[in-house]
């Protein structure tokens, strides 16, 4: 059996100080890491972070603070309101609403700076219960969900 | 590549945009460039590609995960625009802010070696905003799909970036 996987962007790509409150909510604060690859090509003449960026930072916490493994399975709205420049808002703030039903992890997520927001999201994660296959090949893929 | 092959014999072997060349096109460059091929493009829909590499940077544990799916989905849509501005236009390409994602379904995860199909199909243009909706696939099976709003930066390149402010922030707006 394969271990789990790491985590993509936690701890390379971003930290993460977590506040955590209620079950079901959670707050946290990313700081991100300036010299990360990703901005040598996002952009090269300046430094942006990627909207998945965030995306994977949802997910990463997420699976971090509830110590499971996910798999973003839809959005149904992402909003980004203001690009966020890493140079200028290298520490962000991360809230997150999050409902577990079965397999199903629905969330509302905002990320803000200094209380000015930079991005709303809403989607669901699938809880990844099974243990990753031997041979890792498509047949065999737990990933795939019947939609 | 075989099913690309099926689908259309005459794109896989000669591409609008080959790897060597989608620099030109799009402003992500290496080592966050998450397209490498413009197959076939008109005026509402393109097709482009990626193949998946096990050192790229939203790869994990042997397979492309949502958030390279998602990029990659986004780059296929700069890579149209891009091609259009350059090839068709003969101007430089505008950079594309996504403003918003809708309705993003993720299916399956792309393992390493496959290539990934991304097609674009444009909703909406008008001067400074593009609505489209991208589909993806690899080998027949459905990856991901999702609609994307991008407001376009001016024409002149990359805007400064607006300073920062602490009232509610206005929508991002050209210079």
């Amino acid at each position: 059996m394969l271990p789990r996987t790491e985590h993509l962007f936690l701890g390379s790509f971003f930290t993460l100080d977590t506040q955590a409150t209620t079950p079901g909510q959670l707050r946290a604060q990313v700081h991100l890491n300036t010299h990360h690859p990703v901005f040598g090509g996002h952009f090269p003449s300046q430094p942006i972070v990627p909207g998945v960026g965030v995306l994977t930072m949802l997910k990463d916490t997420l699976q971090q603070h509830l110590r499971v493994q996910l798999l973003l399975s839809a959005c149904t709205s992402v909003k980004y309101l203001h690009p966020i420049d890493p140079l200028r808002m290298a520490t962000l703030e991360m809230e997150i609403t999050y409902t577990v039903r079965q397999v199903l992890l629905e969330f509302q997520a905002s990320v803000l700076h200094r209380q000015l927001p930079l991005c709303r999201l809403a989607g669901c994660f699938q809880l990844v219960t099974a243990p990753l296959p031997a041979t890792l090949s498509p047949s065999t893929s737990p990933y795939v969900l019947d939609c | 590549m075989q099913y690309l092959a099926t689908l259309a014999p005459g794109w896989a072997a000669q591409p609008l945009v080959p790897p060597a060349e989608v620099g030109r096109y799009i402003p992500q460059q290496p080592p966050f460039a998450l397209i490498d091929t413009l197959y076939h493009c008109h005026a509402e829909q393109a097709w482009a590609g990626l193949l998946v590499l096990a050192d790229n940077l939203l790869v994990q544990a042997g397979y492309l995960s949502e958030a390279g799916i998602i990029e990659s989905m986004a780059q296929a849509v700069a890579l149209k625009s891009g091609y259009e501005a350059r090839q068709l236009a003969g101007v430089a390409p505008r950079i594309g802010f996504i403003a918003a994602l809708k309705e993003v379904r993720i299916h399956t995860l792309v393992p390493v070696g496959r290539t990934l199909l991304i097609q674009v199909q444009t909703l909406l243009q008008t001067a400074n905003v593009l609505v489209v909706k991208t589909t993806s696939s690899y080998d027949t099976i459905p990856v991901g799909q999702c609609e994307m709003r991008l407001f376009l930066a001016p024409p002149a390149g990359l805007a400064a970036p607006a300073p920062l402010t602490t009232c509610l922030v206005p929508s991002f707006q050209p210079a």
